[in-house]
């Protein structure tokens, strides 16, 4: 009987473990540093003046301009 | 905060290379250094099928496994850079990459190996944005300036996609969705009529 218990504790701290590592690590940025390499986010210029969703505003923009189904319907309104 | 992400359309790719030369144009990319290229399946084959390669910015990048002198990071919007002051030129990231993006440029004397070099999603690198630095160490940095990448703006069948992950899967979705299959998909339907339509004018009719 404790054996038993033993084995299925030992099984579920094993799966507990196996799978501890899977999906995406966290993207660590402060301090102007990604995972401790120094750089800046591309907000943070002359252009956006550290503006974030402006920038984002301008990125959403362009890729929805890829999309030549909504592009012809806007252009021709 | 977007994922950033390369698709290519492989029914759309037309192998005109027009995104190899946009990439190279851009960064002013040395002879000999390819951050991006079209590959071919069955070429010359009737059904061939092409697909733009380069670096996949992938989730989980090997690359950034192997390199010894760990000079690799990932920016808040999944982009894979390096840093090429701590870069060695080894080329563990070379055979670590399923997809061939690392390049090495072999400009000195008896083919020696420089750092190494690859697509930035024309996010740059360490140095200032848009600075002289980084533009000549990593080329030029469209995503500071508010632009995806050069290869995926200049596709002129839009089959290379890049951008946020979530919004261009959706337009591929929706794509394969509306351009059906077969001779639908090359646009002999749209050109010719689909097969199942009437004529314009009926049989034995004087035109």
């Amino acid at each position: 009987m404790i054996v038993r218990a033993f084995i299925s504790v030992f099984a579920a701290v094993l799966l507990l473990c196996s799978v501890g590592g899977c999906g995406d690590k966290p993207v660590i940025y402060k301090q102007g540093q990604y995972q401790g390499k120094p750089d800046s986010q591309p907000w943070d210029n002359a252009q956006f003046k550290g503006n974030q969703v402006e920038w984002e505003k301008a990125i959403k923009a362009r890729n929805q301009g890829q999309d030549e189904n909504t592009r012809s319907v806007a252009s021709a309104k | 905060m977007a994922r950033m992400k390369f698709l290519c359309d492989a029914e759309r790719c037309i192998e005109c290379n027009g995104c190899v030369t946009a990439c190279k144009s851009e960064h002013d990319i040395p002879w000999g250094v390819n951050r991006r290229r079209v590959v071919t399946l069955n070429d010359g084959v009737p059904g061939e099928k092409s697909i733009s390669v380069a670096c996949m910015h992938c989730s989980d990048a090997p690359c950034m496994a192997v390199c010894p002198v760990d000079c690799f990071y990932k920016t808040s919007e999944g982009i894979v850079l390096h840093d090429k002051d701590l870069c060695i030129g080894c080329g563990y990231c070379f055979y670590a990459c399923p997809f061939g993006a690392p390049q090495f440029p072999q400009d000195g004397a008896f083919g020696l190996r420089g750092k190494m070099d690859k697509c930035t999603f024309c996010a740059g690198g360490p140095e200032a944005d848009n600075s002289e630095a980084e533009y000549k160490k990593y080329g030029r940095n469209r995503l500071a300036e508010g632009k995806l990448p050069a290869c995926a703006e200049m596709c002129s069948t839009k089959a290379l996609l890049g951008g946020d992950a979530d919004v261009i899967s959706d337009i591929y979705r929706n794509r394969v969705l509306k351009r059906g299959k077969g001779s639908e998909i090359w646009g002999w339907g749209t050109a010719y009529g689909k097969p199942d339509a009437k004529p314009a004018t009926p049989p034995g009719a004087k035109s």
